[in-house]
């Protein structure tokens, strides 16, 4: 996708060229592109790291390729630069260790994570490892919030949980695709047991 | 990302963090995995008051968050295990409480020694500004307390005790570090303690009834009261305490107070806005830090 052409998320353009403010490109593994002011990218320990460590100019931002985020898809990044230019400028909360924690989700926030849960997760996922503390705070109390009053049967379909049955189930089968070699055994070992032996030697 | 379970640790410990303490009960309950994670992870709940009780049927355990006062916490488990309590101790332990109950009925079995042998097992101190029980058993459990978290003690009457009765093993008690460490101690007027009335000078307020004091023990209390910049509250209760014998020592008493009292004032070194008022009635004796705007017109503050 080219410059032109990339979703702007969120961006007065009629301010940018007046404060010469500096516009990153990110581009997620979908190859969606996105331009995300300077201030907004401050949410994100990660990726101001990356960009300091960068050093890029105005001129680098619009003729090196889009820094590419490998791990998160297009729908999840929009979220997350709608989040960090919403939030731009605000003071990123520090881990005092108090407890409870109090996190009030804004109207805005709210509204942004009016989603699927499974994109919610994905939100999560990225928030962590993008390192946006508040979106972090945010989105994980959404989540808390979701099992409020429920019973374990409900929270099994509300966070898409399997039952300790698929649980086990998914478990053999991650291992037998590590070690095709178990589920051979295994047959073996029950083949044996059916005609009553109970050794393998 | 198609489930809970994908997360990874820092966004799941979050997540439980931000839950009540009933959802990750519940939460437990869902699959092993998510059970794994919530037995093995250190995260922090928002539990604020939790009281046990060990009963004849095992042990039920009432909990709050710091909104609701905590008489009216939720029962999240009756007549449970030492299992499940050891579950629920386990994901308390973690937790920064105001205050911690525990009481026992005399038809248990046992249970005081299973919930020791728990607190033993615990990987970490528990946390509360203020735990309260019954009797000597205290010193079962005391010593599972953050003695840095700990900021009041009080020991209530054993239900089917009698009044008068030895607080047994108080010299243990008096070596904890959870003792000398607390600022306040209310040992109900059930329970005799036999030990120096000096022991418990370091408490901001106590209250406490001797076996017995003397004379120089209570001239004692009250050059550390007025020397003192931590002692606002000494209530003590022992046999032998006599106003003639205190007229001796804090001179002519001052009488206002409409239920009789026997009232002494002195001032507080480097402190105009305090005065110390020791008041007797009744056999109990009690210093207090009093604003000195409060000391009546006709008393005199002695030096």
């Amino acid at each position: 996708m080219s410059v032109e052409n990339a979703p702007v998320v969120d961006v007065d353009e009629a301010a940018i060229p007046v404060e010469k403010k500096m516009y990153y490109r990110f581009e997620s593994n979908d190859k969606k592109e996105f331009r995300v002011s300077e201030l907004a990218i401050q949410q994100s320990e990660t990726l101001n790291r990356l960009v300091e460590a960068m050093g890029y100019t105005s001129e680098d931002v619009e003729n090196k390729p889009a820094i590419a985020i490998e791990n998160i898809d297009g729908k999840t990044l929009k979220l997350v630069f709608q989040w960090c230019e919403h939030h731009k400028g605000e003071a990123i909360p520090v881990d005092d260790g108090s407890v409870p924690k109090i996190v009030e989700i804004p109207e805005f926030d709210a509204k942004l994570m009016d989603i699927d849960n499974g994109l919610l997760f994905k939100l999560i996922w990225a928030a962590d490892y993008l390192n946006i503390v508040q979106l972090l705070n945010v989105s994980c109390k959404k989540v808390a919030n979701m099992a409020q009053g429920k019973t374990p049967a409900q929270l099994r379909r509300v966070y898409l949980l399997p039952s300790d049955e698929e649980d086990e189930a998914a478990k053999r089968a991650a291992q037998e695709a590590q070690d095709p070699r178990a589920r051979e055994v295994e047959e073996e070992f029950e083949e044996r047991k059916r005609q009553g032996g109970n050794s393998f030697f | 990302m198609s489930s809970l379970l994908e997360m990874t640790d820092v966004p799941m410990r979050n997540i439980l963090e931000k839950c009540d303490f009933k959802s990750v009960l519940t939460l437990r309950k869902v699959c092993h995995s998510l059970r794994n994670f919530i037995d093995d992870t250190c995260f922090k709940t928002d539990l604020d008051n939790i009281c046990i009780t060990i009963g004849p049927n095992g042990f039920s355990v009432t909990c709050s968050n710091p909104d609701p006062f905590w008489l009216h916490g939720i029962e999240f488990a009756k007549d449970c295990t030492s299992n499940d309590l050891k579950i629920i101790l386990k994901l308390v332990q973690n937790s920064q409480l105001s205050y911690f109950l525990v009481t026992t009925n005399p038809d248990n079995v046992g249970g005081l020694d299973d919930l020791e042998e728990i607190l033993k097992n615990q990987t970490r101190p528990l946390h509360t500004e203020r735990f309260v029980m019954e009797g000597s058993g205290i010193l079962k459990i005391l010593p599972y307390f953050d003695s840095k978290a700990l900021k009041k003690i009080s020991i209530l009457p054993i239900n089917y005790g009698t009044n008068g009765q030895n607080l047994v093993g108080i010299e243990k008690f008096l070596e904890l570090e959870q003792f000398k460490n607390a600022m306040e101690l209310y040992i109900n007027n059930w329970f005799v303690v036999r030990a120096d009335l000096s022991k418990f000078f370091h408490f901001q307020r106590v209250r406490v009834k001797l076996h017995e004091t003397s004379l120089e023990e209570h001239v004692a209390l009250k050059e550390a009261f007025v020397t003192s910049t931590h002692m606002k509250f000494f209530e003590l209760h022992s046999h032998g305490l006599d106003e003639n014998k205190l007229e001796q020592v804090f001179g002519t008493p001052f009488h206002d107070h409409p239920l009789g009292y026997s009232q002494w004032f002195f001032e507080i070194q480097n402190c105009k806005e305090h005065v110390l008022r020791i008041d007797f009635a009744f056999g109990g004796i009690g210093f207090r830090k009093l604003e000195t705007k409060k000391v009546p017109q006709d008393a005199v503050v002695q030096r």
